[in-house]
Parts: structure tokens; sequence; C-alpha cells
């Protein structure tokens, strides 16, 4: 019976500012630590504020959590700050289906911005000017704070303003760390928060990497933090695109995420759920102005595929249209150059060059002479969303269909398949396309009987 | 089709006043608040002479003097207060007049650049009105009866403002030399008291907080220029705000900018000069800001720049005032903004 965590997440952009009047090394390190140590005393000043974002709660961390409006007092819980928020806004990635709630207990996340109050009572000292003339070099950063805490059930917010001002100073610490180690002479690299949720009882972990140095280069780093996290070293879990998505931030392209959660899974006797792992977007007929009602499944399923490996950071490659996959194929001597541009179908085979050569991934081929004997497939299948969990394409009769998980039964041999099918031509509502099936759970008898079959099997990299 | 505007009492008798003077045109500005509706207006202020004025001069309208007076006029004015319109006594004929009112242009321009990102901070800031966040349509002075009097205290929260613009490469830059303003200033809004939202109070506030660092600013620089000073590492008191009440028992008050080198005579002299108010030295309040005490900060070049040297004054009574509601507050500065870059010498 897991609690429901509410997930404090406090963003904020700090000026990160100095004038160095030496280029000596040493003496330049001394004034970075310094202007880190005066944003630390910033963080932790009575002018430091925390806004709660869409309500007219403020908080003064440093002041005994001191908050407007009044009825918010140091030791009102945290997740009683929910009723002062203005309800969420529909995701734009699609409506939410209101009758299937997920059993699994999501997190609530309440959204705080990091600001710095410039009035205090009067009077004070009036105003300098200083002017230095000097040669020298003027470091000007705008240091993006992101953090977040955890709290249960009986925190409160003065619990909760402890955590919020620790993790802020940990990270400007964590800051430090990085500019340090990435200063090269005169030039600094920005250092940016991404967060990952790490398996159970883990959960949600900060790192803070230098902007623009790409994964292929922070490989020590991530050793590092396998070795630290006890996870296994053969899968990502700390590359930019395995950061966690927030559950109230939208998707700016608009595709839905792993719309089988959804759904309801089917129980068989002595039967397990066998499903793909991590994050895939559903890619459909119609989408992107690409009008490939009829001829485009296959295309589709394979773009689902892509996305899955691109959002589980194997590669940084976008998903791929229709074109690129059919230049791939003529790059690799599959087909005439013809090919481009035409609405030919393509099949397993096809689906597996392309993830070849466009990804660098290898995958399995699978060939069943009837559709009748895919029934039998079910160790194979679960054994595959087990160790790779990666979407496998199938391909057969005159129809393409992605599979993203079996419920098979050892004893019984009883098996469902949870299919996600580019054949949609609609918008992307999460309701119409569980409700009607789109994604959902089909029996054996879903397959042409008598058609023969080829499912593509796309293997994990062994890489973190 | 005219505006409407509510006029003090006491602007009526001052005009009176200089109808009955025998030079003639005379010109001058009328002050107060904007709204949709109607202006209000609480004071009148006659074109002060030019001193090499000549005889013939005196006969027609200085246009760009009117305008001149118009800008140093604005810069006396809290928050709230502004020029909104002009005005001309004359016996001649009304279009001639209405003529030449229309050439005068008066433009308030916030030209200090090294401010600008500094002001976008504050624009883009958070406003706590008596400790509450009000939403933006809310009126002040709900619940309470007209014509009580009403001070409010406005608190102000800022964040640094993403800026687009910006490229990584832009992190280290080389520079000559820095110029950098510290410390705190009091700023304060005015408002009519016909139903006033508290949007505006937000928008007034705001922009006396903007104008009154930009003024002193534009002042000190003006200063140096004129004095040509060259000297490394110095450090300069800008002027500090001095309030003048309009009425001896009114809440409104125009202000003055004293530099540490003046005594309170100069203020009072352009007090009179420039708007025509008789103030005694003891009507002035000196209270609000005080002179910075240099306590030995470090101001070593690449070292802290916060300088929290705050001197502190005996209790002052809080401010209340009739007939208006005001707010007021009071700016830090302790992250400054402004950085000139000088050239290498």
């Amino acid at each position: 019976d897991s609690e429901i965590a509410t997930v404090l997440r406090v963003k904020g952009l700090l000026e990160f500012r100095c004038q160095l009047d030496s280029t000596d090394e040493q003496l330049v390190r001394n004034v970075i630590s310094r202007t880190f140590e005066t944003l630390r005393s910033q963080v932790k000043s009575e002018s430091c504020v925390l806004a709660v974002s869409d309500s007219p709660v403020i908080i003064w961390p440093n002041k005994d959590a001191y908050a407007t409006p009044e009825e918010i007092t140091p030791s009102t819980l945290c997740e009683d700050m929910h009723q002062w928020i203005q309800a969420d806004e529909q995701e734009s990635s699609g409506k939410k289906s209101s009758k299937k709630k997920s059993k699994k207990s999501s997190m609530s996340v309440i959204n705080l911005c990091l600001m710095t109050e410039v009035t205090k009572p009067g009077p004070l000292s009036a105003p300098i000017l200083t002017k230095t003339v000097l040669k020298s070099h003027f470091v000007n950063v705008t240091l993006p704070l992101d953090c977040v805490v955890c709290t249960g059930r009986s925190n409160t917010i003065k619990d909760a303003c402890e955590q919020l001002i620790e993790a802020l100073t940990h990270q400007l610490c964590e800051m430090e760390k990085v500019t340090l180690q990435n200063m090269k002479g005169m030039t600094l690299l920005v250092p940016e928060p991404v967060h990952f949720l790490l398996p159970e009882p883990k959960g949600l972990v900060t790192v803070v990497y230098p902007v623009g140095v790409p994964d292929s280069q922070l490989v020590a780093q991530r050793k590092e933090l396998h070795e630290q996290f006890e996870l296994p070293d053969d899968r990502p879990y700390f590359r930019r695109a395995n950061a966690y998505h927030f559950p109230n931030e939208p998707y700016k392209d608009g595709y839905l995420r792993n719309p089988h959660l959804a759904l309801t899974h089917p129980t068989l006797d002595n039967g397990k759920v066998y499903l793909v792992q991590g994050i895939y977007s559903y890619h459909h007929y119609m989408q992107d102005r690409v009008d490939d009602n009829g001829w485009g499944c296959a295309y589709r399923s394979l773009q689902t595929i892509c996305s899955w490996f691109q959002q589980q950071g194997y590669v940084e490659r976008p998903v791929p249209t229709h074109k690129e996959i059919q230049q791939a194929l003529v790059d690799v001597g599959d087909k005439q150059a013809s090919f481009v541009g035409s609405r030919q179908w393509i099949g397993s085979i096809e689906v597996q060059a392309v993830l070849g050569h466009l990804l660098g991934l290898t995958s399995k081929i699978l060939f069943v002479s009837q559709g009748a004997e895919l029934a039998s497939k079910g160790r194979e299948l679960a054994n595959h969303f087990l160790t790779e969990g990666t979407p496998v394409m199938i391909g057969g009769g005159v129809l393409a269909h992605t599979i993203l998980g079996v419920a098979w039964s050892e004893t019984t041999g009883q098996i469902r398949y949870l299919i996600l099918d580019p054949h949609y031509t609609g918008a992307e509502d999460l309701q119409v396309i569980t409700d009607k099936g789109w994604c959902g759970w089909k029996g054996p008898d879903f397959w042409d009987q008598t058609a023969y079959y080829n499912l593509c099997l796309p293997q994990r990299p062994k890489v973190i | 089709m005219g505006r409407g505007y509510i006029v003090q009492d006491d602007v009526e008798g001052y005009l009176s006043k200089l109808c009955e003077q025998k030079a003639d045109p005379v010109t001058g500005l009328l002050i107060g608040q904007s709204s949709t509706q109607r202006d209000y207006v609480v004071m009148a202020i006659r074109t002060p002479q030019k001193e090499e004025s000549a005889a013939a001069a005196r006969n027609s309208v200085d246009k760009e003097w009117v305008t001149e007076h118009a800008r140093q006029v604005s810069r006396m004015l809290p928050g709230g207060l502004s020029v909104v319109g002009v005005f001309i006594i004359t016996d001649a004929d009304a279009k001639d007049a209405l003529t030449t009112l229309r050439q005068v242009r008066v433009m308030l321009t916030l030209s200090s650049s090294g401010l600008k990102a500094w002001a976008h901070q504050i624009e883009s800031g958070l406003c706590l009105i008596d400790g509450k966040r009000l939403p933006e349509d809310s009126e002040l002075t709900v619940g309470q009866r007209r014509n009580v009097r009403q001070t409010y205290t406005a608190q102000l929260l800022i964040t640094t403002v993403r800026d687009e613009n910006k490229r990584l490469t832009d992190v280290i830059q080389q520079c000559g030399g820095s110029v950098s303003v510290t410390g705190a200033i009091h700023s304060r809004a005015y408002l009519h008291s016909n139903k006033p939202k508290a949007r505006l109070a937000e928008k007034l506030l705001k922009r006396d907080v903007v104008s009154t660092v930009a003024t002193r600013v534009q002042m000190m620089l003006e200063e140096l220029l004129a004095s040509d000073q060259e000297s490394k590492g110095k450090l300069f008191c800008l002027p500090h705000r001095i309030f003048c009440p309009l009425k001896v028992s009114g809440p409104l008050c125009v202000c003055d900018y004293q530099f540490s080198d003046e005594g309170l005579s100069e203020v009072t002299e352009r007090l009179k000069e420039m708007l025509d108010i008789d103030a005694a030295e003891e009507d002035l309040d000196t209270r609000q800001e005080t002179t910075f005490e240099i306590t030995g900060c470090d101001i070593t070049p690449g070292g802290h720049r916060d300088m929290h040297a705050c001197v502190l004054c005996p209790d002052c009574p809080p401010f209340c005032c009739l007939g208006v509601a005001m707010a007021t507050a009071v700016a830090l500065l302790a992250t400054a903004a402004s950085m000139l870059y000088l050239n290498d010498i």
C-alpha cells in the first residue's frame, strides 16, 4: 500500500556574476568559489522567497516558514497545499481517460518558484555608484536551479522549507564542482541539473551536467553514478534522454506517451503480464501531415520503435520520416532509388534493415508460417519483454502492428497480446484510442490464422 | 468631445492669481494622474523665467523651455504623479494658443541602457500589498469607507528573467572596468481615490522604483562628466530623495534629490524655482533615506558586490495621507544591475 508522495519542485534562475582581474588559475578558482558562496548565502537569507506556482501562496523559508495568505502556517501539511493551487489544465498531448485510473500510486507535484525580495522596512542607506577602471574579465552566467524534494504525509511546510533550502544549497555546491571541473582557461561551461527516476526505492535523483557536453563524453561520470546507486552496467539510466518527465509537464511534440498505461491488464490463470519497459510515442496514420492511410502501417510501427530507442537514450537521432526510412533502404541497397517518395509497403525485414542502418541496432526476426502458431510463442515473447523490453513490430497478411506486451500463462498456455495499432487515423485522444481498442489487449484470434507472419524483435545495446 | 478633469480647489486659486499677472502669455504645467475616463489635476506650475530671456521673448512661448521644464519637473514627481497637461493664459486668440500648446511635446525615456535589464526584472516582479498577493482586478479600497486615510505597504519579489538572446559563448567577456549601483531607495506612489485597482498600484509603484534610480544615476553621470573626474575604484554617493508636502495638511508630496555636498537651502530653492512651492526647511521630510556611511566594506575587484551597510535611524512615525490611497515601499538594490564597459585606458 504505497503512499502517494507529494513532490516539491523548486525552480529558479540565479545570476552568477563576478569580475576576474587576473588570469592566474588559482585566483580565478578562488573567485568562482567565493561567488558560489555568495549565492549560497543568498539562498539562506531572509530575502529568499518561494512562490507556489498557480496559487497566491508565498513562503519565506528562512523566516521560520512565514507565509501569505495568513491561513497557511508553518505547521500546515504539505499535501494541504493542493487546495490552494488552481486545477491543472488538460495536457496538450491528449485528454485524460477519466474512467480508467492507473492502480499504481502516482506522484503529485507542487511547483515552486525561487524569488528574491528586494524590499525591506526602511529607512536604509541611500544608493552609491561604484566605478572601477581595470582591465578584467566579467563573468555573467544564469544558473538554472531545479531541485526536487519528496515529502511524506506528515511533513509540514516548515519541514519542507528546511529540505528545500538544503537541496538548493547542495545543488549550488554540485554546480560549483562541475563548473570548476570543466573550466579551461577562460572558458566556463554552464552547469544544469537533470532529474532521473531510478527504480524503487531510490526514487528521484538529480545530477548536475555541464551544458553542451554530449552524453558520449560523460561516460566516466555515468559509470560513477551507476556504482554509487548500484545499478546494472548494461543499460542507461543517466543519459540526458533518460531525464524524468514530470506528470504535469506537457510533451511539446504532441505525441501520446505510453497509452497502454491507461488500460487494465488481463488476468489469466497462473498467468503473468510482460510489458515493454520504458517510454515510447504512439505513431500512426495521418500524423505529421503525411497521408499514409493504407500503406504506411509498418513505417509507423518502425517510428514507434525508433521513439523508444530515442527516449531511453540509446540514440540521439530523432524519429525518422517516411522518406528517411525509404532513403535508408536505398542506401543499404535493398531498394531502387525510385522507392523514395513512393507508397510502397515494407515488412519486418525492411524494419530490421532500417534499425540497423539508421540507428545501429541489431534485431532478431521470428517467423511463423501460420497465424495460428503465434499462440505458441508465449514464452519467446515473454522472454523478449523481460530481457529486452523493446516494442515488437509484426507484419503479415496485409497488415503491420506493434506488440507492446503479452499476458501468458505457462500452465494453461492462455495468451493475450497488447497491440498498438498504427492504422488509427484520428487525433491524439487517449480516451478514444483506449476505448476503441487502437491500443488494447487482443486474443489469439486477432491474427489471420492462415497467413504467415514475421516479427522484428529489436535488441537493446548493452551500454550505459 | 472633451475629457473630464477633476481639479483641486487650490489649483483654481493658483491659476486665478496667474491671470492677474502682467506677463502674457503665461504657460505652465498641470500635474496629476490620468485614468481612462478622466484626469485628476492636483497642481499647476507656471513655467519659470529663463535667465537670459530678452524682452521680446517674454511675449511668445518658448516651447523648448516649456518642454525642458516638464522634463525636470518629472524627475521631482513620485509615482502616480506626472505631467498631464500644459496650460496657457493669454489674451490672444484662443486658436493660436491651442496651436502653440499642441507643439509642446513632453517625452520621458529611460535613457540609461545599463539599467534596462534591472528595470525589466522590476517590471516583471511580483508585488505584495500589505503582505498579500492580490488578484489584479481587485480594488484596493474594498471594504473601506471613502475618504479614509489609506496607506499601503508594498513588497517586491523578483526573479531573474532568462535572456533568450544570450548565447552560451557570452559567459565571459573582456571589459575595461565596471560601474555598479548598490544601496536602497525609498519608492512611493499615489493613487486617485475613485476605486483604484491593485493592478494600477503595482504599475505605478514599479514605475517609480525604476525612475527614481534612473534619475539619480543620470544625475550622477551628468555630474561626473561635468567635473571630469578620473580615478580608480571611486565611490560616489548618489543623491538621496527628499519629500516635500504640497500642502501642509495634505498627503501628497513632491520630491527632490539632494547631493551630499548640498544643503537643504538648495533644495528649497529648487522647489521654488521648478515647482513654485514655498517650503521651509523644516517642512522637508529627510528621513526616508539616509546618507551612506562607508563602514570599511571590502571592495576588491572581483570580490563581493553586495554591501548591506544599513545605517539605522531612530524611529520614524508611520506615514499617512488623506483622501488619496497611497502605496509606499523601499526597494533594495543589493544585486546591482548597471554594468557599463569602459574603453581600455
